[in-house]
C-alpha cells in the first residue's frame, strides 16, 4: 500500500494567491501531490497572507488573528503566524519582485516549466505584476491559468475590494443565517456578519481547486491548456440553491431559519452541564422522536399527542425545546451524544478546539498530523480534508519560510549560475527578509 | 465542443443533497452520469422543496432539478438480487462509482469496494458519508447541523449571549459534495496518466467541516499555539462596520484598519451634507487627540459607527457602496434572494441559465460554477424523471432486449 503515487504528482503549480480562499485552493492541490511554488514579493507583504499585518501587534490582544506560537511574534514573524501555517504545508516558497524585468525573465522561465498558474488578486493588482495571459501562454502554450476574483474579471464590480464576508452578502448567504426569532436590523447586523464562520473562502478555494482539476483532466486528454475563471461570489450562490429557487418559483424571500430545519423537528442546540457546552439534536422521523423520548426517561410533557407527528413537532418546537433544554442542562454533552446515537437519534456535541483534537473518532481516523516547522516548533495540525484508502497521505514538508526554496527553484530548476543568483540577491529580489523598515 | 470531462463515465448511487451535488459537478463539466434510483420512490431528494406553488410532486422539486441536471436517470432495486447483478454490470461500464449510503450498506448489497474491484479492476469508488468509512462514529446518524457541531465551526458562530448557530441553508452538505467531486477528479486524473490501479475515496462530511478554512482550521492551529479556546464573540463589544440600512436596501461595510479611507469616503465634498461635514470635523479632532490608540477606544468606535450608520441611511445603497469602493473600504450589497436574482454582475456575466422542459417548472437556475475558456459549462439535459432513461441505459448500454426489460419491470427490479 505504501509508496503509491499521490494523484497530482508531476503537476507543478505557480501559486500567486493571497489571504484565505486562493491559498486554501492551492493547499488542496498541494496536499494531494502537486508541487506548489509560492511566488512571493520581497519588497512588501501581501495583505493577510503570511500574517495579518507586516507590523506585528505589539502586545497580545484578544483577537484570534493575532496569534503566533505562545502569542509571541518572535524573529521573522511572517514565518510564525497561524494564518500562513494553516494552509502552506506541502508548498514551497520563492521570492520575486514582479514586474521588475530581471524577475519577470525568471518568472516566465518558471512558467515555461509549470502546468498551472493560480492567482486570486483584485484583477487590477494582478495586472500590476506585468504578466498577461498572452505572455504566459507564449512561455507555456498548454498552460492552465486559474484566476479567482471576488466578483469576476469583468462586470460592474470587477475592481471592487472584498473579503469573504462581502461575497457572501452579495450572494445572499448572509441573509439566510441568524437566530430566527430576531429579525430586526440590529440582529441582522450582529448575527449575519460579525464574529462568524465565513463560508466564501472555503467555497472559493474548493471551487477553484475543482475547476483546476477539470482543466487538468481536459489537458491530459487533449493537450490543450486554457484560462479558468471562478468568481467566489458566484460560487457562493451555488451553495444556497433553495433560497434562489424558492424566489424563482414562488416569489418568496427566505429568511434565516436559525438552527431549525425546513422539515426536521425538533432540531436545535441545547445547553448542557458546564460553561458554554452544547448539544445539537436533529429529529427526522417518528422513530427518532420515540428514541429521544426514551432516552429522556419518557417524561409526561413529551408524551403529549400533539408531538406525535412531524407537523405537530414542527409547529410546537418552542414547547419541545423548553422540555429538552430542561433535560440537557445538567448532563454531559459528549456522553449524551453516545446515549442518543445508541437509540438511533442524530445528536452531537458542539466541539471546541480541544475536544476536537481529543475526539476518539478523529484520532482513530488519523485526521490530525504532527508537523515540525523550524520557526514554530512541533505541533499537531488538521490533516487532509478526505482520505484515499489506497494512498496514505502524510504531510510531506512543513510550511515554507519566506524564500526558503529560492536556491531550489532559481538554481536547480531554472539553472541560474551562482553569479546570476547573486545579482538577483544583491538587487533585493531574492532573500528571506522583508526590508527592515517595514516591520521594525 | 468536447467538454472537459468528456471521457468520464459515472455510476451515481447517491441521494439527498451532498452526493447529488458531487455528481452534478461532474455531469456539468461533461461526465456521462447515470443516476440510480429506487423504483417507485426514487431519490428522497425529490421530496425536498421548494416546489412550484408549494405543491409537492415527485417530478417537481426545484432543488432536485438543480442538483440533478445533466444526468440520466434509471430505476434499480438493490434489495433485489437481480438488481445487484445489473448494478455490477453497470460498474463494469463505469470509470467511477459515487455512493452516499451509510457505511456497511453497500457491503450488505454485495457491492463493497473489494467486490466492485473484482467486477471491475481499477474502478474508482467515492464514498461520501457523515463520518467516513472507518472509526467509532461511522454508523452514527447526522444531518447538516450535526456536522457543523461535531466538526467544530458551530461553536464560534453566533454571539456569546446565545446558543451556537449554524450557517444558512444546506451549505455544509453542498461544500462536502464539492470536495467529493474534486477528490474523485484527482483519482480519475491519476488514472488518465496510465495508473491502472483503482482507489477508494473516503469523504467524511465531518472532516470536510473540521478541515474548512476561515476560521475552523485557523482556530485549531491557534489552540495548538496558545492553548486558547475560541467561542462566539460578545455582541456588545465595540466593533466598526456591519450591515446598515440604506434608502433602498442594506449595505455590508467592514472596516479593517483602513480608517483614513473610511473617513475620506464619508467626507467627500460631492456627496457630503453640511451637517455631516461639521460632525466629521469634530469627530476627527477627537480622534486625533485621543489618548493611546483610538482603534482601541470603544467609545470612539461606537461614535464613528453611529455616524457611519447615519451616513448610509441617508443614501441609496448603490451610491454609498460605490463611494466606499472608491476609497478602498470593504463593502457590498447585502442581498436577499430577490437582490441576488436582480444583481447586475450575476446577470451581465451570465451566472444564470435558462432551463427548458424541467418538470418542476423551474426556468432559471445558477448555471456554471466556473468559466473554462475552451470547455465551458453546458446545459445538456434537465434533471431526469424517475426511470426516464431505463430503455436507453438497459437497452442501449447493457444490451437488454425489450422482453427482458419487460420481465425486469414485472419483477419490480427496475
Amino acid at each position: 500500500m505504501t509508496g503509491r503515487k499521490l494523484p497530482l504528482e508531476g503537476v507543478r503549480i505557480v501559486d500567486q494567491t493571497l489571504a484565505w480562499a486562493g491559498p486554501f485552493g492551492a493547499q488542496l492541490l498541494a496536499d494531494w501531490g502537486a508541487e506548489v511554488i509560492r511566488v512571493e514579493p520581497l519588497q512588501f507583504m501581501q495583505r493577510a497572507t503570511r500574517a495579518p499585518n507586516i507590523r506585528p501587534f505589539k502586545r497580545p490582544t484578544s483577537n484570534w488573528a493575532n496569534d503566533y506560537p505562545d502569542g509571541i511574534p518572535g524573529e521573522r514573524h511572517w514565518n510564525r503566524h497561524l494564518m500562513f501555517q494553516v494552509h502552506a504545508r506541502n508548498k514551497l516558497s520563492m521570492t520575486s519582485d514582479l514586474p521588475d524585468s530581471d524577475c519577470m525573465e525568471q518568472y516566465l522561465k518558471l512558467v515555461a516549466v509549470s502546468d498551472v498558474v493560480m492567482e486570486n488578486n483584485v484583477p487590477q493588482t494582478y495586472a500590476k505584476f506585468g504578466a498577461s495571459y498572452e505572455m504566459l501562454r507564449q512561455a507555456r502554450p498548454d498552460l492552465i491559468l486559474v484566476r479567482l476574483p471576488a466578483y469576476g474579471l469583468d462586470g460592474p464590480y470587477a475592481t471592487f475590494r472584498a473579503a469573504g464576508r462581502q461575497m457572501e452578502s452579495l450572494a445572499g448567504h448572509n441573509w439566510l443565517r441568524g437566530y430566527w426569532d430576531e429579525s430586526t436590523d440590529e440582529a441582522r447586523d450582529l448575527i449575519s456578519v460579525r464574529g462568524t464562520t465565513y463560508l466564501a473562502d472555503a467555497v472559493g478555494g474548493a471551487s477553484v481547486a475543482f475547476a483546476t482539476m477539470t482543466a487538468l483532466c481536459h489537458r491530459r486528454a487533449t493537450g490543450q491548456g486554457q484560462l479558468v475563471e471562478v468568481a467566489s461570489a458566484e460560487a457562493v450562490v451555488h451553495h444556497v440553491p433553495e433560497s434562489v429557487i424558492d424566489y424563482e418559483l414562488n416569489g418568496r424571500i427566505q429568511g434565516p431559519l436559525g438552527n431549525g430545519h425546513p422539515s426536521r423537528a425538533p432540531q436545535g442546540c441545547y445547553r448542557c452541564k458546564g460553561e458554554d457546552n452544547w448539544l445539537v439534536i436533529s429529529v427526522g422521523s417518528d422513530e427518532e422522536w420515540s428514541g429521544l423520548v426514551r432516552v429522556m426517561g419518557e417524561p409526561v410533557w413529551a408524551k403529549d399527542v400533539r408531538f406525535a407527528t412531524a407537523l405537530g413537532r414542527h409547529r410546537l418546537q418552542d414547547e419541545i425545546d423548553e422540555g429538552i433544554s430542561g433535560w440537557t442542562r445538567d448532563k454531559d454533552h459528549i456522553e449524551l451524544m453516545h446515549t442518543l446515537q445508541a437509540e438511533g437519534v442524530a445528536a452531537a456535541p458542539v466541539h471546541d478546539q480541544e475536544e476536537l483534537f481529543d475526539d476518539p473518532h478523529m484520532r482513530s481516523r488519523g485526521f490530525f498530523q504532527e508537523m515540525h516547522q523550524p520557526s514554530t516548533g512541533t505541533h499537531t495540525y488538521p490533516g487532509m480534508s478526505w482520505q484515499m484508502v489506497g494512498t496514505p497521505n502524510p504531510i510531506r514538508r512543513p510550511s515554507p519560510m519566506l524564500g526558503e526554496h529560492n536556491e531550489t527553484v532559481y538554481k536547480e530548476l531554472l539553472g541560474l549560475t551562482e553569479e546570476e543568483y547573486g545579482r538577483l540577491e544583491e538587487a533585493g529580489h531574492i532573500g528571506m527578509d522583508y526590508p527592515a523598515h517595514l516591520y521594525g | 465542443m468536447r467538454p472537459a470531462l468528456g471521457t468520464m463515465k459515472v455510476l451515481d448511487l447517491t441521494h439527498w443533497v451532498a452526493g447529488p451535488f458531487c455528481t452534478k459537478l461532474l455531469a456539468d463539466y461533461g461526465a456521462e452520469v447515470i443516476k440510480v434510483e429506487r423504483p417507485g420512490q426514487g431519490d428522497p431528494g425529490r421530496r425536498l422543496g421548494p416546489f412550484p406553488e408549494d405543491k409537492p410532486g415527485p417530478e417537481s422539486s426545484g432543488l432536485f432539478s438543480y442538483l440533478n441536471g445533466n444526468k440520466q436517470g434509471i430505476t434499480l432495486d438493490l434489495m433485489h438480487g437481480a438488481g445487484v447483478g445489473i448494478c455490477r454490470e453497470l460498474v463494469g461500464w463505469a470509470d467511477v462509482v459515487v455512493e452516499s449510503f451509510r457505511p456497511g450498506v453497500m457491503a450488505g448489497y454485495g457491492l463493497s469496494y473489494g467486490q466492485l474491484s473484482e467486477v471491475h479492476p481499477g474502478v474508482i469508488v467515492t464514498s461520501l458519508s457523515n463520518f467516513g468509512q472507518s472509526g467509532p462514529y461511522r454508523r452514527y446518524k447526522a444531518s447538516e447541523i450535526i456536522e457543523y457541531a461535531i466538526g467544530g465551526p458551530m461553536l464560534f458562530t453566533g454571539t456569546s449571549e446565545r446558543e451556537p448557530l449554524k450557517l444558512g441553508g444546506r451549505v455544509g452538505m453542498i461544500f462536502a459534495g464539492q470536495e467529493a467531486a474534486m477528490a474523485t477528479l484527482m483519482a480519475f486524473y491519476r488514472q488518465m496518466g496510465r495508473d491502472d490501479e483503482g482507489e477508494h475515496v473516503d469523504v467524511s462530511i465531518m472532516e470536510t467541516q473540521a478541515g474548512s478554512i476561515d476560521r475552523q482550521t485557523a482556530l485549531l492551529v491557534n489552540y495548538q499555539y496558545t492553548g486558547n479556546r475560541y467561542s462566539r464573540p460578545d455582541a456588545s463589544e465595540a466593533y466598526l462596520g456591519g450591515v446598515y440600512p440604506a434608502l433602498d436596501g442594506y449595505l455590508d461595510v467592514q472596516v479593517i484598519e483602513r480608517f483614513p479611507q473610511l473617513l475620506a469616503a464619508m467626507g467627500q465634498p460631492d456627496t457630503i451634507t453640511e451637517s455631516d461635514a461639521v460632525t466629521l470635523v469634530q469627530f476627527l479632532d477627537k480622534w486625533e487627540n485621543a489618548e493611546g490608540n483610538p482603534l482601541e477606544s470603544g467609545e470612539l468606535i461606537k461614535e464613528l459607527g453611529g455616524m457611519l450608520e447615519e451616513w448610509v441611511r441617508a443614501r441609496p445603497m448603490g451610491k454609498a457602496w460605490a463611494q466606499f469602493q472608491r476609497h478602498g473600504t470593504l463593502s457590498a450589497a447585502f442581498n436577499d434572494a430577490a437582490g441576488v436574482h436582480a444583481d447586475p454582475s450575476f446577470n451581465l456575466r451570465g451566472l444564470w441559465t435558462k432551463v427548458e422542459g424541467a418538470e418542476s417548472g423551474v426556468r432559471r437556475l445558477p448555471g456554471r460554477i466556473s468559466m473554462l475558456e475552451h470547455t465551458p459549462w453546458q446545459a445538456r439535459r434537465p434533471a431526469p424523471g424517475l426511470g426516464e432513461h431505463n430503455d436507453d441505459v438497459y437497452g442501449g448500454i447493457l444490451g437488454y432486449s425489450r422482453r427482458e426489460l419487460s420481465m425486469l419491470r414485472q419483477m419490480g427490479v427496475i
